[in-house]
């Protein structure tokens, strides 16, 4: 598939002839990142559809004003992002549970998940990645999976760089423990 | 403190192969999945009412005008009232209006606003004047002076 330039997209987005011409490129454009990185956030295929249906609703309705502070890529994974924490925030207050429910609720939803190919010790590493922080959470996956420059993951979550690296080496450090542990 | 961007967990056989999969062609049906949804939002949005709701700011004008109007009515109403008798005596005393006007302006207008024949005003001034006479000369006012005065 041709990608496109984030100019040329705004550009073919401006236009109402083209409007969802373009919609469409940047959804097959984006769409498979954007889903993993929504999916290992909320384990759930379903619930990473729905999510991901809904970033790209609101990126149709505001990416006519987007200024080009930032890089398309950067913006939408921000929208995922929030979509996510506000998802696990809401099923936090729906159930009145506690974080650490939550995370054993996301883990019991892995082991029964019908679309988890993992091997056994690809199962422990999500169950470790389950105890972490969310913060943490996302910055291991985004490094560890996806290979992703602090400096975008900076512009993502509005941390600064020195804090994203201290947080991978903490989480780092907790997973190998959980591994030797269990 | 070790940063190091490729350090990866120290544990033997992991390898960073995505563990996740998805239903059969689901990101060939996504993107269509996508464009009817933006097709959905974008009819919402050309009618921003649901067409059952749009005729309520209509009705609810038209609700506010008609009270107005009744309230209007009412007051409008209430004011043309005339007042009773009772009432016009009531606040010409509470406010001493009475005061303002000398004995003859009263009389003459008793005399003009009142029929003689509706109140009998005649009988009633000369029975007046017989009681006063009486009265007079009883207190010993010679006779003659008094049929000069009355």
């Amino acid at each position: 598939m041709q990608e496109l330039s984030d100019r040329e997209i705004l550009d073919l987005f401006a236009k109402e002839d083209s409007r969802n011409y373009a919609f469409n490129l940047l959804v097959r454009q984006f769409q498979q990142r954007l889903y993993w990185h929504i999916r290992r956030m909320v384990i759930d295929h379903d619930d990473a559809d729905d999510l991901l249906q809904n970033v790209f609703i609101k990126a149709f309705h505001a990416l006519g004003q987007f200024r080009e502070d930032s890089k398309i890529y950067t913006w939408l994974y921000r929208i995922a992002t929030n979509e996510c924490i506000t998802f696990l925030n809401n099923k936090r207050k729906r159930f009145f549970l506690p974080i650490a429910d939550v995370e054993r609720h996301l883990s019991e939803n892995l082991q029964n998940d019908a679309y988890f190919t993992g091997d056994r010790i690809q199962m422990k590493l999500q169950q470790a990645l389950l105890t972490l922080p969310e913060k943490q959470r996302l910055v291991f996956n985004l490094k560890y999976y996806e290979n992703m420059k602090y400096e975008d993951m900076s512009e993502i979550l509005g941390t600064s760089v020195g804090a994203l690296k201290a947080s991978y080496h903490h989480a780092v450090k907790k997973i190998e423990e959980f591994m030797r542990r269990v | 403190m070790q940063t190091d961007e490729n350090h990866i967990p120290e544990i033997p056989g992991l390898n960073r192969d995505n563990p996740f999969a998805v239903p059969e062609g689901y990101f060939d049906r996504f993107p269509l999945k996508m464009a009817d949804r933006i097709a959905a939002e974008q009819s919402r949005f050309r009618f921003p009412f649901p067409a059952l709701l749009k005729p309520i700011p209509m009705l609810a004008t038209a609700l506010v005008l008609l009270s107005a109007l009744v309230v209007g009515y009412r007051y409008l109403n209430a004011s043309g009232d005339p007042l009773s008798e009772e009432e016009i005596s009531t606040y010409v005393y509470q406010e001493g209006i009475l005061d303002d006007f000398s004995e003859e302006e009263l009389l003459e207008y008793s005399e003009l606003s009142i029929p003689e024949s509706d109140t009998g005003a005649d009988h009633q001034s000369s029975s007046d004047q017989h009681g006063i006479q009486e009265y007079l000369i009883e207190s010993g006012i010679d006779e003659v002076d008094i049929i000069n005065e009355l």
